[in-house]
């Protein structure tokens, strides 16, 4: 399950391209190409750095006009759609 | 790297056995796609030239896969691609410069079929290129590719286009460059495979209509020669069936995933250790050159007509992007 406090990385086995502000990830074990709107590349690019739900969300809110509540509930489905597809791994909140 | 068995002559730079016993220094020579050919066998369609130094050798000779690998349909590896063809035989292409075949059974004009189809594709994308299922022609100095699958149309779409006044430049494979973010490709050989019925309707008339080998109605058809060896990459059109002629745009991500579907390379690619480089490539060249779907019903009565809305779309394109 994945949550605010969660972490999150890409997995290993991919390709990622810029393409015009957008993204191709080729996917080397499943041979499956995705393509990331710029948004969706936004978050992309963010997940380099291992960060937190909430950071991404927190940079999302700075650079689009979006209220919070869509923002956190649009975010979390693009995650848990890519972690479905094994895109990213969810790494839970630590206990407080 | 393994050695696989020590057979006699087996270079152990090739470990996975291209002999070099049965090495003759070929007789023909010939061009292609920017690089001088020598070939132990005659090769169908390429231009002749006189002796000189060659970019790639193609001779007769054993390939053998590796061990466990014997019955794969090909085996890749960053320099190497071994595939077989028609059940019948193995080519190994090794290196951007070396063509082997292993087809005792096909006699030296099926066996060049072979060398100047798969083999060539093998061959160039292994020198870097970005090479495309296509055929293409050139308008106005600039090239306009027209990618799909076999059968899909592509040699009779650059023959209707010869016919309004184009010149042919490559049948089936498309080697585009992407140096200096400026695509270019290199003209491949002045012939376009077709079939008696389509040839005829685009008026190339009166010929010995004999099938290119048993099985595959298409023949060698000759056409005027370009006179440049590499031309600016201007559009690509994806070939494709629909009720009506018609052409539509294509957003950046999904002309990508065209070029990556109709690379020839596509099937070697995957576990070759080389998919980043030809993603990467793929998509380069879209903020290149104009990459369209072109609709059109597969009907040879309406091939003029499709051929006039490409001439249009150019037109009104201005041949830049």
């Amino acid at each position: 399950m994945i949550d605010e406090n969660s972490t999150v990385s890409a997995a290993p086995d991919h390709v990622a391209c810029n393409l015009l502000g957008e993204t191709l990830l080729l996917q080397t074990t499943s041979g499956v190409y995705y393509g990331l709107d710029s948004v969706a590349t936004s978050v992309w690019n963010l997940i380099g750095n291992n960060p937190r739900v909430r950071d991404i969300r927190d940079s999302l809110l700075a650079e689009y006009e979006v209220d919070r509540q869509t923002c956190t509930r649009d975010l979390l489905a693009l995650l848990e759609n890519m972690s479905m597809r094994k895109l990213i791994e969810v790494h839970p909140a630590p206990p407080a | 790297m393994r050695v696989i068995d020590g057979r006699t002559g087996l270079d152990a730079m090739h470990p996975y056995g291209l002999d070099t016993h049965e090495y003759q220094v070929g007789a023909h020579h010939y061009s292609a796609y920017g690089l001088s050919l020598r070939s132990q066998i005659r090769l169908p369609a390429l231009a002749t030239t006189g002796s000189s130094p060659a970019d790639l050798e193609v001779r007769r000779g054993v390939v053998r896969m590796p061990d466990g690998c014997e019955d794969s349909r090909s085996w890749i590896t960053p320099e190497e691609i071994y595939f077989r063809v028609e059940n019948a035989g193995r080519i190994g292409v090794s290196k951007g410069s070396q063509i082997v075949i292993d087809a005792p059974h096909f006699d030296d004009r099926v066996a060049g079929l072979f060398v100047i189809g798969p083999a060539m594709g093998a061959l160039l994308h292994q020198r870097g290129l970005l090479v495309l299922h296509a055929s293409a022609v050139v308008l106005n100095g600039r090239v306009i590719a027209f990618l799909g699958h076999s059968g899909s149309g592509k040699s009779t779409m650059a023959a209707a286009m010869v016919k309004f006044g184009a010149v042919s430049f490559c049948d089936d494979l498309v080697p585009v460059s992407l140096l200096d973010d400026a695509p270019t490709v290199s003209c491949g050989y002045p012939f376009l495979k077709l079939t008696q019925e389509s040839g005829e309707i685009l008026g190339f008339g009166n010929r010995d209509w004999t099938p290119l080998i048993p099985g595959d109605a298409r023949c060698l058809v000759k056409v005027a020669a370009s006179s440049s060896t590499a031309l600016p990459l201007d559009r690509v059109y994806v070939l494709g069936a629909g009720d009506r002629p018609e052409i539509e745009l294509l957003e950046p991500q999904r002309a990508a995933l065209q070029l990556i579907r109709y690379s020839y390379a596509r099937p070697w690619i995957r576990n070759s250790g080389m998919s980043a480089r030809h993603l990467h490539s793929c998509a380069a060249l879209v903020p290149c050159a104009s990459i369209r779907n072109l609709i059109r019903p597969f009907r040879l009565d309406l091939i003029h007509e499709v051929a006039e809305l490409v001439l249009a779309d150019c037109e009104a394109g201005g041949f830049s992007k």
